[in-house]
């Protein structure tokens, strides 16, 4: 009896072990998805920013741009629980869209001088600065998730819990298609 | 009996004697000396300070004896565990459409410590420890952040971060020099990387160098930047009291103090952030 407990004990203590360090892994990566997904969740809260900013300076200039039916015609869709690739096509319309306004803009001083598209232009260019500040933040989150589920011995959990890397969010070079915006 | 006290007294009284006749000289030294600091201070402010500080700043208040208001500094979370502090040649002015504020600044705290003499016996050393010493600024900054940011010079060991983190936690910024430079503390990682942008990173590695001191900063919620260098010495201090001064060469030396600040503001770029409040 005596030597059946000597040899269970260090099996029940390396089990334990094993058990304790399975826990410790497996919630450390629950962490780091939580927050590649609030990284996201920012993303989309900058985006809807950038959106109403660039509706309002739309508002705005639509008294100004009576000829320039064009650039009001066109669509941008952002609804929630879009995907990595489907918010880094609405970033890239948006961009699209706020260079087209812009560039048309330029021929109207009247407008590029009034106070409200002034106060707008500073307003995207906030909106803006926080969406690639969202950006940076996600793909440092998805950075640390993707090390910590390849690294060995880690990688061995990831692959029981069937874990696979996140996708970085990157610029999508959509400038120089036709792109469908609508408001 | 009374004949043998002065006996047993005239080595004492040689002794205090003797010890009177060595520090006298120094007493004398010393007081004349800081006399003499005093006056040449006040002629240099009189003759170069204000004159070299109104060539850059307008709407300027200089006071020698004051320093950056306490309460600043007390919401600063860039150094930890300071009891006391003091400072000199407060500066409160306007450059470049920036006001500007700035001091010497000493922050330090006592710590005690038993330690056990050769003899076995328990003694109690206390001594007084330097936080920081160096030059205080603080500015606008026209970002807005929800949630104070503080980049403090140098990986901190494991005792200054959890000292610093007790609010806050390290975020890890996407440039690896800057993190083995700095460390970024902060409620908010958004906001780290909202202010920290690539540019901004690289200007202030760049301020760094431009300043002789460690820099440190901190960004707070009523959009003004503290900027704390930790030189380890006073500025605008006379360094020879015996000669008579150079105005010139004074001139020159606090000029030359003023624009490094000056400069290392510059090279933060806070006017190209400046106004895009949203």
């Amino acid at each position: 009896m005596e030597l059946v407990l000597c040899l269970l004990f260090p099996v029940l203590v390396v089990v334990v072990i094993v058990v304790v360090w399975w826990i410790s892994v497996s919630n450390n990566f629950k962490r780091k998805e939580t927050k590649v997904y609030e990284g996201l969740s920012n993303i989309e809260v900058a985006l809807e920013k950038r959106y109403d900013m660039l509706t309002k300076l739309r508002d705005a200039a639509k008294a100004y741009l009576t000829h320039e039916t064009e650039v009001f015609s066109k669509v941008i869709e952002l609804r929630k629980g879009m995907s990595v690739a489907e918010l880094s096509a609405a970033d890239a319309a948006m961009t699209t869209y706020r260079d087209g306004l812009f560039a048309v803009a330029e021929n109207y001083p009247d407008l590029r001088s009034s106070d409200v598209f002034v106060q707008l232009e500073r307003g995207i260019h906030d909106a803006e600065d926080h969406l690639q500040a969202a950006r940076r933040l996600f793909n440092s989150n998805v950075s640390a998730y993707n090390q910590a589920i390849i690294v060995f011995p880690s990688s061995i959990i990831a692959n029981v819990e069937k874990r696979s890397q996140k996708t970085f969010y990157e610029v999508a070079d959509h400038k120089r298609q036709d792109v469908e915006i609508r408001f | 009996m009374t004949e043998l006290i002065p006996l047993l007294l005239w080595p004492v009284i040689r002794i205090f004697l003797l010890v009177a006749l060595i520090c006298v000289p120094f007493f004398i030294y010393f007081s004349v000396a800081r006399k003499k600091r005093k006056e040449k201070k006040a002629e240099l402010v009189d003759v170069v300070l204000l004159p070299a500080l109104n060539q850059v700043f307008s709407n300027l208040h200089y006071s020698a004896n004051d320093y950056i208001p306490l309460q600043m500094i007390m919401a600063s979370k860039m150094f930890k565990g300071w009891s006391t502090a003091q400072g000199s040649d407060y500066i409160d002015g306007w450059h470049n459409g920036r006001h500007i504020q700035m001091s010497d600044v000493i922050l330090t705290h006592t710590e005690t410590e038993s330690r056990t003499n050769s003899k076995g016996e328990s003694e109690t050393y206390t001594q007084i420890v330097t936080d920081f010493r160096g030059q205080w600024v603080v500015c606008d900054f026209d970002k807005a952040v929800t949630a104070q940011l503080t980049i403090c010079a140098g990986k901190c060991s494991p005792r200054t971060i959890k000292k610093l983190a007790e609010s806050s936690s390290i975020a890890e910024m996407d440039n690896t020099v800057f993190n083995e430079k700095y460390t970024v503390l902060t409620d908010n990682p958004h906001d780290a990387f909202y202010i920290l942008t690539p540019h901004m990173m690289e200007y202030i590695m760049a301020a760094d160098q431009q300043v002789r001191g460690r820099l440190s900063l901190e960004f707070l919620p009523n959009e003004k930047i503290h900027i704390a260098i930790n030189s380890g010495r006073d500025f605008f201090e006379p360094k020879k009291i015996w000669r008579e001064m150079d105005y010139e060469q004074e001139r020159n030396k606090v000029l030359e103090e003023i624009y490094s600040i000056i400069n290392m503001i510059e090279q933060l770029r806070l006017v190209d952030t400046s106004n895009r409040s949203g």
